[in-house]
């Protein structure tokens, strides 16, 4: 029998594709990786259904690459050396939610957009990352440890526990799920090893079938501010006061690029205004109070805000460029994913590589500087980079994201900011930008640097993959 | 909760119930939590100054730290190990300073006295005639010249020519001042016990000395592990201020001090014991005297070990839960009051304080040991910003002053008698 | 007794000369300081002894180590504050324990909140560096004069778990050296010129390939230098304290530290307020006392704990939440916090401990939670203590498998000694997402005790393993034991241990016992 009917036995025939557009559409994303057709298209409704594929798949040596999500942007999900696409969307049960543990259990085809709505009729939240796109997988963005807006410390590690299906097919539970007696099956730490090996996998060590997330309450009560910066080394010390004293939830900075990619309802008119309008940077900081006593918990933090404000000498407002109800409109869109498929990174030229990584805040300025510098030598204008600086953990480090805009359709365009994210990406790391998670070329640029470490991800991988069948070439794999 | 009555589980050993001596139970119970290595940790201030055991830092091994003692101890005593199994036993039993300052952290959280294990195994080793050589000498001498400094007992009176007091072996006095075998034989630090002779005169005591006569306290012996000379040089003492109808002994060292105050009693010693600065803390209490002098000096003081903590520790003296006490207040009080000087404190004082290095018989046998742990506390006063660092000790005054001398450095090292001169 | 034949004077003369000969010992007094600690196990098997000490001095001195032990093929753990020697004292022949005395680096990066230390600095001297910047760090309740690098490697609770997390998830960059020698950097530490300050990839998070509950016991390798976490601190540089040991009192700045002892009458009605403060989001520092820690701490003598449980002095607070509130923002987060916790004793039935009990413990213990010191009580009243079934989990779960337990305790009680009552610690982590709990019943160091409490710790595994119940006491055990009740996880990490150390020298017989191992390989590839 072939590959396309071993499949259909196990999920069933309107689940498995070989449709050569279909195949198309997983060949790509929205990166720079070189495009790879799979073989076959599977889509299970199980982890049951899961297991049985990849042992099949171990059985013929077929590599399988795992998708959450109906959009990619890095690469991992698709298939470097060909083989079957498991396609994780029909898993797409929000299984429990449990507001006492503070949590969720999601299957990874649950999105952002889903997610967000059920939690919010009961008055919770998973934190999010800025603005992900609606139909992105909520466990992959676990997974992906994409930064979040709250930089809490005890809001951040977001992915308790979850079930494993390793790449020999068996089942696999980290932390107290592994416990079969354990009722709460919450704690990531218990026997070894925990859901932080499967963190950054880009599913090359196993598939999650489920996991359980950390939730917040969403607050009663929120009061957004605005800080405008001229120049990015005027913003390390604000944010680290701000900080240090623990004032805030979400606090984030965004260029005017970005702020007004974001913003503009009429395109491209609206955003050449904005982006005309608004500050060089801005950093987004929203005080928010819980069920009790909310506006007293926002006036002490915003009198401290006023205090380290005056102190170091910047304003302190609630709009920018005199954009009315503008504190009102971040607020709603702080805690939502983007609202429709026109996400606001493609909207600029249809496309957007982002090069992103982790440095402390006191160099983010360095960082901004340099990716000023290539993409001049490149001829990118410094206007078009969107800048993401999300600070983490209350200031301990800061997670930086530049974004690069090519129209897809235009080669000598696409060539070029695929070259500068090249160079660009090969200098930030040079300078010690941490790039936690390497996708597509970022891989060889920091696993040829990490030689120990990458012999020890070889050594984990033959462990659990002897016969490399989970999403092969990823990482150093 | 509790929901059913049972009977309690008690523990069968009575020792588990209510401490008392016994040296095994004490070795064994040693859990190897390894608080005896470290100061209080409430009370850790710099990162730099954080241990208390200067043989655990200084040798690094668990073995010369008081829970290697306690191993060592038990293995001793259950004939695990004997003499003759390794030739380092002798050394990891005596480099240790016997400051008691891992026994006062240790007792913070057990019922334990190791510090006691530690020196009755020192007596131990000398009565089953485990020597260590370096001590030989010392104790030769002391056997023969009646002091712990290798010199002729007839030198021991010099530090008093010329002072005009009661000579106690002629005639009785009520207070006799002890000045101990470093005073009299160390003649940079004669002007110290001159000097302490001349604050009580001042102050109208009718205070005498043994001069010439004087003989060791014994206390030195004591901690090296050798009871048989620390009890005949009591004795001896006893005996010589009984004939003088002493009522009040006066010393400036500590260790002689500590041995009176908490060793002499068993001996059937009778005496009030007083540390001078606890008897000028008084006199300046009674307004007898007055600090009139400005003295404009930063300076930190040293709390010696058996001025402090030790006087909790001695044999009888232990009282589970008991804080270990000691004369802290006394010589700050002086030190506050003096005009125009500023106390600065180290990190490790009173119950946590640091040895100065000379105590058991390290001065003698390590020298190196000795100069390290010295050299740790004077960096740790220089951290202070004192100009001088203050003591009331002429062992701790030895080892510290040796200790700036070969730093090469300025610190000045003086005794709190030195201090109190210099405002009167 | 060191064998001392040839293999060991050959090992000796190249540790010798790679260290210097006051960096490396064998004689057997200086061993027998590397025998025992007061935990059951060790007690039973303190006359074996290691052969071999060394003091390394670098990185580069342990690789060095490491690397000889593979050519000699002799084997080695590591000691740096040296409790829960059951798990790495000498278990084998020609065996080396390596002591990290000498390796006592600590920096602290103010601004990017985190400290670099090395394997012999304690919590209390980071702490000390890092209270005078406004900086602090999660401190174990055995103690902070244990080794914090030891202490996130292994295991962690910290005291202020309930805002700084399980330690885990405190570690960042690390120099860990595989058991071949070789040099593994992790987190931001793999990226050159990163630094250390982040700890997760590149790609896979190896800090859990180590860490679960606890970790592996130094059987994949050693850590050599780690950066840790530091979190705010709005206190004072010094701790404020008063008195002589150990009747120390400390009474932190009341503007903005304020405890709160909240007894309540069942502990589901506990359990149930602190989900409540947890999800209010408020206070520096939560626990649950059971009425056994409360005496333990606050006991300064055997004499006085046990009069204590006479009288019925703690047993009166059976179900205390211990809650310090900080005000990490300003004085007046710390009166918000009041607010909004007086609302939720109202709400939940809380009563607070009357005066004088409050004044009795306040000052002198409660801050140990702050800077831990009274860990070493536990094992006062016997010599020795058990670490009971420490689960983690949701605080639900630990409530609900504390009856169970205490159930199986009972029928070892005695010789178990007195618990003052059936509770259950509890720490709940991260604004109470999820919790551990455990209790810790002392016992007294003899050893027909000795036994009996190992086979209640035997019989407490195969209940937990029964149960389905992943605790620390089945943490401990070797994952050969333990894997087959948990989705064999031993399976993987028994092919990453060939790997990692090829001639099993890192600490044999811990985490996994690859003789075992290979023996049930070849019964299971024999021809049936």
């Amino acid at each position: 029998m072939g590959l396309k009917q071993d499949l259909i036995e196990i999920v069933g025939p309107e689940y498995v594709s070989d449709d050569p557009e279909a195949l198309e559409r997983y060949s790509k994303d929205h990166s720079f990786v070189q495009p790879r057709r799979p073989s076959c298209v599977a889509y299970p409704a199980s982890a049951e259904e899961v297991q049985r594929i990849v042992k099949y798949a171990n059985q013929r040596l077929i590599p399988v690459t795992p998708r959450s999500s109906t959009v990619g942007f890095y690469g991992a999900g698709i298939p470097g050396e060909g083989g079957i696409i498991v396609d994780l969307t029909r898993m797409n049960r929000i299984l429990e939610i449990d507001a006492r543990n503070k949590r969720v259990k999601v299957e990874p085809g649950v999105t952002w957009t889903q997610v967000q709505a059920e939690l919010q009729k009961q008055g919770l939240m998973v934190c999010n990352p800025l603005l992900p796109h609606p139909s992105k997988s909520v466990l992959t963005s676990a997974l992906e440890r994409e930064p979040i807006l709250i930089c809490k410390t005890e809001y951040s590690d977001t992915l308790l526990t979850s079930e494993v299906v390793l790449p020999n097919g068996e089942m696999f539970w980290t932390g107290a799920a592994a416990g079969k007696g354990m009722k709460g099956k919450l704690a990531p730490d218990a026997l070894i090893p925990g859901a932080r090996l499967w963190q950054g996998a880009q599913g090359t060590l196993g598939i999650l079938t489920w996991a359980n997330i950390k939730v917040e309450y969403l607050p009663a009560m929120d009061k957004v501010f605005f800080v405008e910066f001229d120049k990015v080394e005027d913003i390390a010390e604000p944010v680290y006061q701000i900080q240090r004293r623990m004032v805030g939830n979400e606090c984030l900075i965004l260029n005017d690029f970005n702020l007004a990619a974001i913003l503009a309802k009429d395109w491209p008119g609206e955003f050449e205004t904005l982006r005309e309008s608004l500050p060089p940077l801005t950093l987004i900081l929203c005080l928010s109070g819980l069920h009790r006593l909310p506006a007293e918990k926002i006036a002490y933090e915003e009198e401290a805000l006023m205090e380290v404000a005056s102190e170091l000498r910047f304003k302190v407002s609630r709009t920018v460029a005199g954009i009315p109800g503008l504190a009102g409109t971040v607020l709603k869109m702080l805690r939502k994913p983007w609202p429709n498929d026109d996400y606001w990174k493609f909207r600029y030229k249809g496309s957007c590589h982002d090069i992103f990584f982790h440095t402390t805040l006191d160099r983010v300025s360095d960082f901004t500087v340099a990716m000023d510098e290539v993409a001049s030598e490149y001829g990118y204008p410094t206007r078009d980079i969107g800048i993401y600086l999300q600070p983490l953990e209350r200031g301990r480090a800061c997670f930086c994201q530049f974004g690069f805009h090519s129209d897809p359709t235009n080669t000598s365009e696409v060539n070029l900011v695929s070259s500068l994210f090249l160079a660009a990406s090969e200098m930030a790391i040079s300078m010690g930008g941490f790039f936690t998670t390497p996708y597509g070329p970022w891989a060889d640029m920091v696993y040829s640097r990490a030689a120990s470490y990458t012999r020890a991800l070889k050594v984990i991988k033959n462990a659990y993959d002897p016969n490399n069948i989970l999403n092969p070439g990823k990482l150093c794999l | 909760m509790v929901t059913e009555k049972r009977k309690l589980s008690l523990p069968t050993d009575d020792w588990n119930r209510k401490y008392y001596w016994d040296i095994r139970k004490v070795a064994w119970n040693c859990a190897r939590c390894s608080t005896c290595k470290w100061v209080d940790v409430w009370e850790v201030k710099d990162a730099r100054f954080a241990k208390i055991c200067p043989s655990s830092l200084y040798y690094n091994f668990d073995a010369y730290s008081c829970q290697g003692r306690m191993d060592l101890s038990l293995a001793l005593i259950d004939k695990d190990l004997t003499y003759d199994d390794d030739p380092q036993i002798l050394d990891i039993m005596f480099k240790c300073n016997t400051c008691g300052g891992c026994d006062a952290m240790c007792k913070g959280v057990q019922d334990m006295e190791p510090l006691r294990v530690m020196l009755e195994m020192r007596a131990k080793f000398i009565e089953d005639g485990q020597l260590l050589p370096q001590f030989m000498p010392i104790i030769d001498n002391l056997r023969k010249e009646d002091n712990m400094m290798m010199q002729r007992k007839a030198d021991r009176g010099k530090w008093a020519e010329g002072l005009d007091v009661k000579d106690l072996t002629t005639q009785e006095g009520e207070v006799v001042f002890h000045a101990g075998c470093r005073l009299c034989f160390d003649q940079e630090l004669w002007h110290v016990a001159r000097g302490a002779v001349n604050l009580l005169k001042k102050a109208g005591v009718d205070v005498g000395i043994m001069g010439k006569d004087e003989t060791c306290c014994g206390a030195r012996a004591y901690q090296m592990g050798y009871r048989g000379e620390f009890t005949k040089y009591a004795e001896n003492n006893i005996e010589a201020w009984k004939n003088a109808k002493v009522k009040t002994v006066v010393v400036s060292c500590s260790d002689g001090y500590y041995a009176m105050k908490r060793l002499y009693p068993e001996l059937g010693a009778n005496f009030e014991v007083v540390h001078i600065v606890e008897y000028i803390d008084r006199l300046v209490k009674e307004g007898k005297l007055k600090f009139t002098r400005n003295v404009p000096m930063r300076v930190t003081y040293h709390d010696p070990c058996h001025l402090g903590r030790r006087l909790s520790q001695a044999p009888g003296y232990y009282v589970p839960g008991q804080p270990i006490m000691g004369i802290y207040e006394p010589p700050r009080n002086i030190i506050k009051s003096i005009p125009g000087v500023e106390l600065a404190e180290m990190y490790r004082i009173k119950e946590y304080s640091w040895c100065c290095g000379a105590g058991g018989g390290v001065i003698d046998a390590y020298p190196d040991f000795n100069n390290f742990t010295a050299t740790e506390r004077i960096k740790e006063a220089k951290d202070t910003g004192a100009e001088a660092i203050v003591t009331a000790c002429s062992w701790c005054q030895r080892s510290l002053t040796d200790a700036v001398t070969s730093m090469g450095d300025k610190m000045k090292v003086i005794d709190i008698v030195e201090l109190i001169e210099q405002a009167i | 007794m060191p064998l001392g034949d040839e293999k060991h004077r050959l090992i000796y003369s190249e540790l010798v000369s790679m260290l210097g000969e006051s960096n490396v010992a064998d004689g057997p007094a200086t061993l027998k300081a590397y025998s025992r600690d007061m935990f059951a196990v060790s007690v039973l098997r303190r006359k074996r002894g290691p052969e071999f000490i060394v003091l390394p001095g670098s990185t580069e001195d342990v690789q060095r180590i490491i690397q000889l032990a593979n050519r000699y093929k002799f084997p080695f753990s590591v000691i740096s504050g040296g409790w829960m020697f059951p798990l790495m004292g000498a278990a084998r022949p020609y065996w080396c324990i390596i002591d990290f005395k000498r390796m006592t680096g600590l920096e602290i990066d103010e601004k990017n909140m985190y400290a670099i230390i090395q394997p012999n600095v304690t919590h209390a001297q980071v702490q000390a560096e890092a209270m005078k910047i406004g900086l602090y760090n999660g401190i174990p309740l055995v103690g902070a004069h244990m080794s914090a690098l030891a202490n996130h490697a292994w295991h962690g609770w910290h005291g202020t778990a309930y805002r700084t997390g399980f330690s885990t998830r405190n570690i960042l960059g690390m120099e860990w050296i595989l058991p071949t020698g070789e040099l593994l950097s992790t987190g931001s530490l793999a990226a050159p010129g990163a630094g250390h300050f982040w700890g997760e990839g590149p790609g896979p998070d190896l800090r859990n390939l180590r860490k679960g509950v606890v970790g592996d016991n130094g059987s994949l390798g050693i850590i050599t230098r780690m950066a840790i976490k530091l979190h705010r601190w709005p206190g004072p540089r010094f701790l404020p304290t008063e008195g002589v040991r150990p009747q120390k009192k400390c009474e932190l700045p009341a503007d903005r530290f304020k405890w709160y002892f909240i007894n309540y009458p069942t502990e589901k009605k506990l359990i149930d307020a602190m989900y409540e403060i947890g999800k209010a989001e408020i206070g520096g520092n939560m626990e649950r006392y059971d009425s056994q820690r409360l005496a333990f701490e606050y006991a300064k003598s055997r004499d006085e704990y046990w009069g204590l449980l006479e009288q019925g002095y703690w047993q009166k607070f059976p179900n205390t939440i211990a809650l310090c509130l900080w005000g990490f923002t300003s004085e007046k987060q710390l009166q918000y916090e009041e607010k909004v916790l007086n609302q939720i004793i109202d709400e939940t039935g809380g009563e607070l401990w009357p005066k004088e009990a409050y004044e009795k413990f306040v000052p002198y213990v409660a801050n140990t939670k702050i800077r831990a010191i009274w860990g070493p009580r536990w094992c006062r009243n016997g010599g020795s203590m058990q670490t009971g079934w420490l689960v983690m989990d949701t605080l639900d779960e630990i409530l609900s498998y504390t009856p169970t337990v205490w159930e199986h305790l009972r029928k070892y009680t005695p010789p178990y000694l007195e618990g003052h009552g059936d509770s259950a610690w509890v720490l709940p982590f991260d604004f109470c997402h999820f919790g551990g709990g455990d209790n810790a019943p002392p016992f007294e160091k003899k050893e027909d005790i000795v036994k009996a409490v190992l086979a209640e710790a035997m019989e407490q595994m195969a209940l937990d393993t029964k149960n389905g119940k992943t605790t620390f006491e089945l943490a401990t055990a070797p994952i050969n034991v333990t894997g087959p009740s948990f989705a064999n996880f031993h399976v993987p990490m028994a092919k990453i241990k060939k790997a990692f150390d090829p001639n099993n020298v890192s600490n044999p017989t811990r985490f996994i016992d690859m003789d075992a191992m290979e023996r049930a390989e070849k019964e299971a590839a024999k021809p049936s």
